[in-house]
């Protein structure tokens, strides 16, 4: 039995349409529209000729069917330009890589949701809020942030090959328990990624289902991200008159939030005139800073960890893709691609390197064993 | 002797807490310019701008001054600003399409564009010495150094550039300075250097995962 939505994933992972493919596999495209909404049996033939196209071997279309991201549910942070079939791509890769997760972690107690949800109170409350729920101190700079929202329950996926334009969704998964589940573009600049992910935990905190006005939920992301990173009355107090570039590049490192968003975060507190704030950007621009802020004051961009933490329990360190990708009958370079995306037990510091293996030894399975996983019925 | 910087770069970096001041203090001046013709909606009168611009520039230098920065601000009349660091004197003055403005008339100007205000040696005429001299033999023999920092604007009156420029004569009005050399000093953001950041003062921890039939493993939050 062939799973057309398996089919309809792999396809729109490589960025095919439904033509697209139909003229590679010399069918009429009526057949694939068909395909993609039903599950029966289809010729041998056909199915090897899809598996060729795409890329991914024929046990992946004879899957059951996986958890799914409707669409009306994400709020994605990307430029206007981004290709829908590239958004496209990207959300079946998130699914794929939430699909494989799950599975992974079927023998593992499912990490504590600790994150608060909102109805009513303004971005700025719940950004305080959301600080003394995750344990930070209501006036400090976060450190390890993609780190400290894992911790808390919340799934962060990196994708593979994101176009630059795309920066992060998020949603709430459709499974029991429902999880929130961030996507990021982890090759954006470390202040950028970090403000990004404030954004979507924004959204997940504040949006748990979205509705209403697209500009005004984005508005609201945006004010929760401001104070939850810089916070209102720590940054007035670090800030003195007269304000320059320099002064408030400064926090840059401490904080690890770009120039543009401290800029921004000063004028929104008062902290800049109209005409300083106008002033500020035309340097940033003239500079070129509006892409590329100085490097001198980069902040290294972290990675997620969950993704390859469990597949390094799976199979060893550094994680066999060729082991994982057979949980999900995964093209082994796409999961390779998955895995380095995140970060390895090898990103970690010296004094982090010890606790996976503190896992394995003290739980059931031997080092380097391959755990069982849960399988879904086809 | 030895232990001067030579090489231009290294002169720059050397008196960049300097540059860096005047730099910052520029860019403060320059806005004080466009708010001031701004709130009297009226077109940037030039020379009233730069003058402008040098007073809040002093300002911003004297009262941001650490007690101990490596160079003292000297205060010449016209609002003039002169950084002054041990063997070195540095007078800013505004410049044009990467040209620093001539001399004045007078003779301690064209003195300070000719190197020549060295020590008083019976016999020597520094202006001569130096006269056909390359920058190394000039360097290594001079015991003092007259340096511009040339800053420009834009037609909005932003600051658009700023060089450092080691001048070895004025030249005629028109003509443009001749130079040993000259070299772009970065915005003073591009100099922040060994900041620690947010991520490096706190240890990273690995993600504590517990297996379901085992009993408390991994990290505590």
């Amino acid at each position: 039995m062939i799973n057309g939505l398996r089919v309809k994933q792999a396809r729109e992972i490589r960025k095919l349409t439904q033509s697209e493919l139909a003229d590679k596999l010399g069918v009429h495209q009526s057949v694939i529209g068909k395909m993609e909404t039903d599950v029966r049996e289809w010729p041998d033939d056909l199915i090897r000729r899809i598996a060729i196209q795409t890329g991914f071997p024929v046990s992946f279309f004879e899957q059951g069917f996986g958890p799914e991201f409707p669409l009306g549910s994400l709020l994605f942070r990307c430029r206007a330009s981004l290709p829908a079939n590239e958004k496209t791509r990207l959300r079946q890769l998130a699914i794929l890589e939430f699909e494989l997760t799950e599975r992974l972690s079927s023998k593992i107690k499912p990490i504590e949701l600790r994150i608060p949800s909102f109805k009513g109170e303004s971005p700025s409350d719940a950004a305080r809020i959301t600080r003394t729920t995750l344990g930070l101190g209501p006036d400090t700079p976060i450190p390890h942030l993609l780190n400290k929202l894992e911790r808390n329950g919340i799934f962060v996926f990196a994708v593979p090959n994101a176009d630059d334009r795309f920066d992060a969704f998020s949603l709430w998964s459709d499974t029991e328990p429902r999880r929130p589940v961030m996507i990021v573009n982890s090759s954006k600049p470390g202040d950028r990624l970090r403000y990004n992910c404030a954004h979507e935990l924004g959204h997940l905190v504040l949006h748990r289902s979205p509705r209403g006005n697209l500009d005004e939920l984005e508005k609201e992301a945006q004010s929760f991200a401001s104070e939850f990173l810089l916070p209102a009355e720590a940054i007035q107090s670090e800030l003195s008159n007269p304000l320059t570039l320099t002064e408030i590049a400064k926090l840059k490192p401490r904080w690890g939030v770009s120039i543009q968003a401290l800029v921004v975060r000063s004028h929104e507190l008062g902290l800049l005139t109209d005409r300083q704030y106008r002033y500020m950007f035309e340097q940033i621009s003239k500079l070129g800073w509006r892409k590329h802020e100085p490097a001198n004051l980069d902040i290294k961009p972290e990675r997620p960890r969950l993704f390859r933490k469990l597949a390094e329990i799976a199979s060893g360190v550094p994680p066999d893709a060729k082991k994982i990708a057979a949980v999900l009958n995964l093209p082994v370079r796409m999961v390779e691609e998955m895995l380095a995306v995140h970060a390895g037990k090898s990103d970690l510091p010296p004094s982090a390197k010890g606790e996976l293996s503190k896992v394995i030894v003290s739980g059931s399975p031997k080092p380097g064993t391959v755990l069982e996983f849960r399988n879904k019925s086809n | 002797m030895n232990t001067k910087p030579e090489k231009p770069e290294e002169i720059r970096v050397w008196l960049a807490a300097a540059c860096n001041s005047a730099y910052e203090g520029l860019l403060v001046g320059a806005l004080k310019v466009q708010e001031y013709f701004e709130h009297e909606s009226a077109d940037v009168d030039r020379p009233l701008a730069a003058n402008l611009a040098r007073y809040h520039a002093k300002h911003y230098m004297l009262t941001r001054r650490r007690f101990n920065a490596p160079y003292l601000i000297a205060q010449p009349p016209n609002n003039g600003i002169e950084i002054r660091q041990d063997w070195c004197s540095v007078k800013v003055l505004k410049g044009r399409d990467g040209n620093a403005p001539t001399a004045s008339s007078s003779l301690r100007s064209q003195r300070f564009y000719r190197q020549a205000l060295q020590p008083r040696l019976r016999g020597i005429d520094w202006a001569k010495v130096w006269e056909r001299a390359d920058w190394r033999t000039f360097i290594r023999n001079s015991f003092h150094l007259n340096l511009i920092l040339c800053w420009e604007t834009d037609f909005d009156y932003n600051i658009s550039r700023m060089q450092l420029m080691c001048p070895r004569e004025s030249g005629k009005y028109g003509e443009g300075v001749k130079v040993f050399w000259k070299v772009d000093i970065p915005h003073p953001v591009q100099g922040l250097i060994g900041l620690e950041s947010v991520d490096e003062a706190h240890e990273l921890e690995d993600l504590a995962v517990y297996f379901e039939d085992a009993s408390e493993q991994g990290d505590d939050d």
